[in-house]
């Protein structure tokens, strides 16, 4: 993913009056969510571990039931 | 191109997340942080076990052919171009990543196999989820219908699971769609597999803002029982995302470690596959199965215990399987589906 | 090894505080329905803030709206300091009574000039350091360091995300060129280093005496050398690896924590080509997955067994 940064210009009056590292400010719009998948969508707040969990691919192959070499 | 005049006082530090697998007639370097693997002749595997040692200059003296000090200059080369290590002044600063594995997790993914009986899902799910299971693969030997997958994928709301598997036969009177909707409708669900299928399709769903692929496979293969699992080749070995995973495969069983299974009778199983049930799930709570010391086993079996795969270069990514071995009742012989020959190097 | 446990989330808006009773010792807490009193607990770690001022004020858009004639803040400030002064006892209340504690709330934010200081009269080495608020002052440091100074926040740098926009900011290198063309005459005071030319990044996590260190591998991408964080278009990841401080330098960091009071926290240090290890700050609630994952540490088990073995 690629994402678009811009810097932040101060306006040349204003410039006195920040510190340094306000002249060198950069940001990105957010991308807007897509209708199918909300960001909140990947997670959910779970009462048992008091907390949000994330949806996520299993991080092993479960079963070898189904050989991927035959499919592509 | 490195000139080695520059180096002589320096190591050269092969990344500790890069790990190399000495096989009988190759070695492999796994480079977890950027998922790639490389082969190298074994010499070098001998070399790159000098680097902590000695100095580049002293590796250099050593040599007595000078088209070894070449040959060296190249590996060095092929290594710096891939990024997989860097010159330093003092090795010892740069220690080895402990393979130690642990997960808070008493059990981290199921297989739950099912055939014209309706499981207890909410009571298997809910055990599941105490014992802090994040992967369920949910695999049905019979057509079923939406609903039906609907209702169970509706029971794991309240759970911590973070990722259900489907795989299912096919059903003309499913449109494909129906499963795409599925799919999108329950972010748990990460993958629906259709075998049996007319053709081989992939309905893919890309989504930029997490870089999450959802998927819907169609395959003609054929399943008609747990008997079709224990598929080894390149496609079921894969370069684990994290240092942990990787450390899980080395020091577990690939396959079956932190694993239960409930077969189509409602047997729990280390898998589907084994033969052995450690009590029906409608009697026995999967907790006390995780007592039994013969259960635990099995998550034990590293590749270094079993014959062929401790000199193959891949045993370190291999996923392995203890349910169909190459001699039938010795769990630590090779898996019989796997046709790679380490000792040729070569898939039959 | 299983204990039952309570997670605070700052901004958790369902909890609210009950009652405190210093002769009983009870600090009274009210979540989803469920009481607890905060003092039966006897193991407690903190990272950033647990107590906000959200779960005191019921509705803090009342503090909005002005209460005194004339003066339209006076309120709000005050019944904030009211509060902050609430919360301050909360945290010092549980982390008295509790058998256990592992990072402390009065520790959650250090001044970085006053570290960088104290670890100068320790004996580490830090980079050159400056406070200046005039161009004239900048083309002289970059003129007597060749150009190679950067600027970054004294606190903290921006990190902000709105509905639409995420804004951040990062240690810049100010170059001749940048300060002549982009640069006011006269500033707000702001903080001046002279760039360490880095071979590579050390980050170490303290945890009651040990260090578990890494080193970052970033050189090999232009847009990472300043700040490895601005991975925007690098193509690889960092190389993050296990690392061990060299004696000396463990030695003298290990007497900086002491010194601060900190009993866990995240060290920061630039290495050079001289090898010479330049330290650069502590974070006190440092993120320890960051380095527990690449490196394999199980950071989070040896806490949970710290703080389970009361
Ligand atoms: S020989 Fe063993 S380790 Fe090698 S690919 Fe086959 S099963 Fe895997
Ligand atoms: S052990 Fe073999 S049969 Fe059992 S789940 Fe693993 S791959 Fe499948």
């Amino acid at each position: 993913m690629y994402i678009d940064l811009k810097e932040l210009a101060l306006r040349e009056a204003a410039k006195m009056h920040y510190p340094l590292f306000y002249n060198f400010i950069i940001y990105n719009e957010l991308l807007e969510k897509d209708e199918n998948y909300s960001l909140t969508d990947f997670k959910k707040f779970n009462e048992r571990l008091d907390c949000d969990i994330e949806y996520q691919q299993p991080s092993k192959l479960i079963s070898k039931i189904i050989n991927f070499n035959e499919i592509d | 191109m490195i000139s080695l005049e520059q180096h002589t006082d320096h190591y050269f530090y092969l990344y500790a997340n890069c790990f190399v697998t000495r096989g009988f007639s190759r070695s492999t370097i796994i480079d977890v942080a950027h998922k790639n693997l490389y082969f190298i002749d074994n010499a070098y595997c001998d070399l790159i076990s000098r680097f902590r040692v000695d100095k580049i200059g002293a590796v250099i003296n050593s040599f007595e052919a000078q088209k070894d000090v070449t040959y060296f200059l190249e590996f060095l080369n092929f290594l710096q171009a891939n990024n997989l290590g860097t010159f330093v002044q003092d090795i010892t600063l740069f220690p080895a990543i402990s393979l130690d594995w642990d997960h808070p997790s008493k059990v981290t993914n199921a297989i739950i196999d099912s055939r014209n009986i309706n499981h207890d899902f909410e009571d298997i799910l809910k055990q599941l989820d105490d014992l802090g299971c994040l992967d369920v693969q949910l695999r049905f030997y019979e057509k079923t219908e939406i609903s039906y997958l609907e209702s169970i994928l509706e029971l794991t709301a309240p759970t911590a699971i973070t990722a259900v598997q489907m795989i299912i036969r096919y059903n003309a009177l499913i449109d494909s769609m129906d499963y795409h909707r599925l799919v999108k409708k329950y972010p748990v669900l990460d993958l629906i597999i259709v075998y049996g299928s007319p053709e081989n399709k992939f309905l893919e769903q890309h989504d930029d803002v997490r870089e999450v692929f959802k998927k819907v496979l169609f395959t003609t293969q054929a399943v008609d029982s747990c008997a079709s699992c224990g598929t080894i080749n390149l496609r079921s070995m894969s370069i684990p995302d994290s240092v942990q995973g990787y450390a899980e495969n080395v020091r577990h069983n690939s396959c079956l470690n932190r694993k239960v299974s409930v077969d189509e009778n409602g047997d729990i199983k280390n898998c589907p596959s084994l033969p052995r049930s450690f009590g029906n799930v409608k009697d026995t709570p999967i907790a006390r199965v995780l007592e039994d010391k013969d259960f635990i086993k099995a998550w034990n079996i590293s590749k270094e215990s079993i014959t062929v795969c401790k000199d193959c270069e891949f045993r370190n990514i291999c996923s392995d399987c203890r349910a169909y071995t190459s001699i039938p009742g010795d769990i630590l012989s090779k898996p019989a589906k796997c046709t790679y020959d380490p000792y040729l190097a070569n898939f039959a | 090894m299983e204990k039952s446990f309570l997670r605070i989330n700052k901004n958790e808006r369902s909890m609210s505080l009950q009652h405190i009773d210093l002769k009983k010792k009870e600090l009274v807490v009210k979540r989803n329905g469920q009481t607890y009193n905060l003092l039966d607990f006897n193991a407690v770690l903190e990272r950033r803030s647990g107590f906000t001022v959200q779960d005191l004020v019921n509705d803090s858009q009342v503090l909005e709206e002005s209460l005194f004639h004339e003066e339209t803040s006076y309120h709000k400030e005050h019944v904030l300091k009211e509060a902050n002064e609430l919360i301050d006892f909360i945290h010092y209340y549980i982390e008295n009574t509790s058998v256990k504690v592992i990072g402390k709330y009065e520790h959650r934010k250090l001044n970085k000039l006053k570290v960088l200081y104290l670890a100068t009269s320790l004996g580490l080495s830090v980079p050159e350091t400056f406070v200046v608020s005039t161009k004239a002052d900048l083309i002289r440091l970059t003129k007597e360091y060749c150009n190679n100074i950067i600027t970054k926040a004294i606190s903290d740098g921006v990190y902000l995300f709105t509905n639409l926009h995420g804004y951040y900011s990062y240690t810049e290198r100010l170059t001749l060129d940048t300060i002549t063309s982009k640069l006011s005459t006269s500033f707000f005071p702001s903080l001046i280093q002279k760039e360490v030319k880095k071979l590579y990044e050390v980050r170490s996590f303290y945890l009651e005496g040990a260090f578990y260190s890494m080193a970052i591998f970033s050189q090999s991408d232009k847009a990472t050398q300043t700040d490895y964080r601005k991975q925007g278009k690098a193509k690889l990841a960092s190389r993050m690896v296990p690392y061990q401080l060299p004696d000396a330098t463990s030695a003298l960091l290990t007497k900086l924590f002491q010194v601060l009071n900190l009993t866990t926290g995240s060290a920061d240090f630039m290495v050079d080509e001289k090898g010479e290890h330049v330290f650069l700050e502590i974070n006190p609630v440092g993120q320890f997955s960051m380095t527990s994952i690449p490196c394999n540490y199980q950071i989070e088990k040896i806490i949970a067994e710290k703080l389970s073995c009361i």
